[in-house]
C-alpha cells in the first residue's frame, strides 16, 4: 500500500526545489541588506526538509497511512458552483446570483422539499442583501 | 499603572454600557452559541465569517460583537459534546469524557449547567487576568527589539505547529506554507514584488480576511459536504433540569480555580489554545482526585475541570495578542485582523497609548460571559433543536456568508477567488493530515518575523539572537518545546531495534 506521506513529502520537495530556484533570482536591495529572496529561500529550504522528513518517516514506518479518498462528485460540484457564483456575482448582481447559488447548492446537497427549494434561496439572498446593505452599510454588487 | 487602571476601568464601563453595545454583545453571544453548538462549525469559523462585517463599525461595536461570538462559541462546543458525544470544537473534547455519560444517566440538564457555570467562571476570571497581566507583559515587551520579536514569532509558530495535529513535521510544514503565503506581494524592506507573477492583484499580497475565511470556513464547509451522506442523525439526550446544586461548586472550588489558572497560562502562550488547556486541567483534576476511578463515568468534576480551563483561554489568549501582536490561538488570530482593520496595531505601544482598549475588552468579556451564562441556563432546553440543524440548508448559507465576507473588505472579486482557492488548498491539506491553524498563524506571523529577522541580521551575525538575554530565553524555550514535542509525537509503528 502507498503511504500518503510519500505523496505529500514528494510534493513539498518538488515545491521547495522550484521555490529555492525562484527565490534565488530575486534581486538584492543594497550590498548591506539581505536580499528579497533571503527569507523565502529559508522557508522553501525548510519546506524541503519537512518533505524529506515525511518521506523518511513513511519509509521507516511499518504501518502505512492510506492515501485519503475524496468524495469527488460532491466536492467538485460544490467547487464548480462556488467558482460560477464568484464569477456571476458582479455580472448578475448579488441577489439573483445568490438565489441561484443557494438553490443549486441545496439541490446538490440533497434538499428535495419544493417549498424549501423555493423560499430559502429567495429569503437568503434578499435577507443577506438587506442585512449587509442597510444594517452593516456594506455595498454588495 | 495602578492609577491608569483605576481611572480607565470606570470610564470604559460608561463607554461600553450603552444599549447599542449591550445588544451587539448579546447578538454576538447568541451567534457564537449557535455556531459553537452546531457540530462542524466552530467559534473560529463564526469570528472569521463575521469579522468582515465589522469593517465599517466603530471599534466598541465591532469588538462587542466579536468578543460575544468568541465567548459564546467557546462555551457552546460543550453542548454537542454533552448531548451527542461530538465536541463542537477540539477544546471541548475533554468534556465528552464525563458530560456524555452524565447525559446518558438522564442528567443532561445538570451536565449543561455544570458546563455553563464553569465556563462563566473561567471566562470571567480570565478577563481580570487580561486587565492585570497585559500592562505587565506590555512593559516587558517595550524592551523588545527585532531579535526578540523574531524569537517570539518563531516560538508561537513552533507551539501551534506542535499542538494542532498528530505530526510535528506536518505542523511545521503548514506554518512554513503560511509564511510563504505571507511573502507574496511587495517585499516589506526592499520594495520588490515577490511571487506576484506579474499580476497587479497580487502586488498587495494576500488579503488577510479572505484568506482566514477561506482557510477556516470554506475548508470546514467542504469537509462537512464530504461527510454529509454519512450523517444519519444521532441520538440526542433530552434536557430536563437546568440548574445544578450550587454547593457542588463550593466542594470543587479548587478544581475550578486550578482549571482557570491552567486555562489562562496556556491561553497566554502564543500559538497554543483551549485543547491543551482543557486536557491538562482534566488530567490534573483526575490526578489530584480522591476518586480518580470515577472520572469518565459522568461526574461533575470532569466537566468543571475541562470547561473552566477551556473558557479561561479567552482572556488568556488576548494577553499576547494585545501586548505583543502575537495571537494566543486561532480565534485571536482572526481578532488580530479585526483590530488591524480598525487601524490599530497590537503591541506594547498599544497598551501604553490605548489602555482604555484593554479596559473596554474587560467589560465586553464580562458582559458576554453574563449573557453566555443566562442563555446557557435559560435556553438549554432548546439546545437539542440547534443540534438538529439541516445541513443542506445551513451549508449554502455559510458559503454565501463566506463569499460576502471575502468580497466586502476590498470590494474585490479577486479576494473571493483567492478565498475559494485557499479553502480548497486547506481542504486537501487537511485530508492529507496537515493542520490548517499553523498555515493561518504563519500567514499572520510571517510578515512580523521576516522584517525583524532581516533587521536583526543587517550588520550583525546570527549570534545577535543569543547575546540578548530575552531573545536567548525565548530561543531556549523554543528549543525545549521542539524537543518535548518531538519526543511526544514519535511516529507510531516506527521500526525499533530489538
Amino acid at each position: 500500500m502507498k503511504d500518503q506521506d510519500v505523496y505529500s513529502g514528494s510534493v513539498l520537495l518538488l515545491f521547495s526545489l522550484w521555490g529555492v530556484y525562484y527565490s534565488g533570482k530575486l534581486p538584492h536591495v543594497t550590498t548591506t541588506q539581505l536580499s528579497s529572496g533571503f527569507f523565502p529561500t529559508l522557508l522553501f529550504a525548510g519546506l524541503g526538509l519537512c518533505g524529506a522528513g515525511l518521506i523518511y518517516q513513511s519509509w521507516i514506518r511499518q504501518e502505512k497511512k492510506a492515501v485519503p479518498g475524496f468524495y469527488w462528485s460532491k466536492i467538485s460540484s460544490m467547487m464548480v458552483l462556488f467558482i460560477i457564483y464568484a464569477f456571476t456575482l458582479e455580472l448578475l448582481g448579488f441577489r439573483l446570483s445568490t438565489a441561484v447559488f443557494v438553490f443549486a447548492c441545496m439541490f446538490i446537497l440533497g434538499e428535495r422539499k419544493p417549498i424549501n427549494l423555493l423560499t430559502i434561496p429567495l429569503v437568503t439572498s434578499l435577507g443577506i442583501f438587506y442585512l449587509f446593505s442597510k444594517i452593516f452599510r456594506i455595498v454588495l454588487p | 499603572m495602578e492609577l491608569t487602571i483605576f481611572n480607565e476601568v470606570p470610564q470604559a464601563f460608561l463607554q461600553i454600557f450603552t444599549f447599542t453595545n449591550i445588544m451587539w454583545i448579546f447578538l454576538g453571544t447568541t451567534v457564537g452559541i449557535v455556531f459553537g453548538a452546531a457540530p462542524g462549525l466552530t467559534a473560529t469559523t463564526a469570528v472569521a465569517l463575521f469579522t468582515p462585517v465589522t469593517f465599517y463599525m466603530p471599534l466598541e461595536i465591532s469588538f462587542s460583537f466579536l468578543l460575544g461570538i468568541y465567548c459564546g462559541g467557546f462555551y457552546a462546543g460543550s453542548i454537542p459534546a454533552i448531548l451527542i458525544k461530538t465536541p463542537g470544537a477540539p477544546g471541548n473534547a475533554a468534556t465528552v469524557m464525563d458530560g456524555y455519560p452524565m447525559a446518558r444517566q438522564g442528567r443532561a440538564g445538570d451536565a449543561l449547567g455544570y458546563s455553563v457555570i464553569s465556563s462563566w467562571l473561567g471566562g470571567t476570571l480570565s478577563a481580570f487576568a487580561l486587565l492585570i497581566f497585559a500592562p505587565i507583559i506590555g512593559a516587558i515587551a517595550l524592551k523588545f527589539g527585532a531579535p526578540e520579536y523574531f524569537a517570539v514569532g518563531v516560538l508561537g509558530l513552533v507551539c501551534v505547529a506542535g499542538v494542532s495535529g498528530g505530526s510535528l513535521l506536518k505542523g511545521i510544514a503548514g506554518a512554513l506554507i503560511g509564511m510563504l503565503l505571507g511573502t507574496i506581494g511587495m517585499d516589506p524592506i526592499g520594495g520588490f514584488p515577490r511571487f506576484t507573477f506579474n499580476s497587479i492583484y497580487m502586488m498587495g499580497g494576500i488579503a488577510l480576511i479572505p484568506a482566514l475565511v477561506g482557510l477556516f470556513a470554506v475548508t470546514e464547509v467542504l469537509a462537512k459536504v464530504e461527510i454529509l451522506h454519512l450523517d444519519s442523525g444521532q441520538l440526542i439526550s433530552k434536557v430536563t433540569s437546568t440548574v445544578p446544586d450550587l454547593r457542588e461548586y463550593w466542594t470543587n472550588k479548587w478544581i475550578l480555580i486550578k482549571g482557570t489558572i491552567i486555562g489562562i497560562i496556556i491561553g497566554a502562550i502564543p500559538g497554543t489554545g483551549p485543547t491543551i488547556a482543557s486536557w491538562l486541567s482534566y488530567n490534573e483534576a483526575k490526578r489530584t482526585s480522591e476518586h480518580p476511578e470515577k472520572f469518565g463515568t459522568g461526574i461533575s468534576e470532569g466537566i468543571m475541570a475541562s470547561e473552566s480551563a477551556n473558557n479561561a483561554v479567552t482572556g488568556g489568549a488576548l494577553i499576547p495578542l494585545i501586548t505583543l501582536g502575537v495571537p494566543g490561538d486561532t480565534v485571536t488570530a482572526v481578532l488580530l485582523s479585526a483590530l488591524m482593520i480598525q487601524g490599530l496595531t497590537p503591541g506594547p505601544m498599544l497598551i501604553r497609548e490605548r489602555f482604555d482598549l484593554v479596559a473596554m475588552l474587560l467589560w465586553m468579556l464580562l458582559i458576554a460571559n453574563v449573557f453566555m451564562l443566562a442563555i446557557g441556563l435559560l435556553g438549554s432546553k432548546f439546545f437539542p433543536y440547534v443540534l438538529k440543524v439541516r445541513w443542506p440548508i445551513m451549508l449554502p448559507l455559510v458559503m454565501v456568508l463566506c463569499v460576502t465576507g471575502g468580497y466586502d473588505v476590498n470590494s474585490s472579486l479577486f479576494d473571493v477567488k483567492m478565498l475559494i482557492a485557499l479553502g480548497f488548498i486547506g481542504f486537501v491539506m487537511m485530508k492529507f493530515g496537515f493542520p490548517v491553524p499553523p498555515v493561518v498563524l504563519g500567514l499572520i506571523l510571517g510578515p512580523i518575523i521576516e522584517p525583524n529577522l532581516r533587521r536583526a541580521l543587517t550588520g550583525a551575525t546570527p549570534m545577535v539572537f543569543l547575546t540578548r538575554p530575552i531573545s536567548l530565553i525565548i530561543i531556549i524555550l523554543t528549543i525545549l518545546s521542539v524537543t518535548y514535542m518531538t519526543r511526544k509525537m514519535k511516529p507510531v509503528g516506527t521500526k525499533t531495534k530489538n
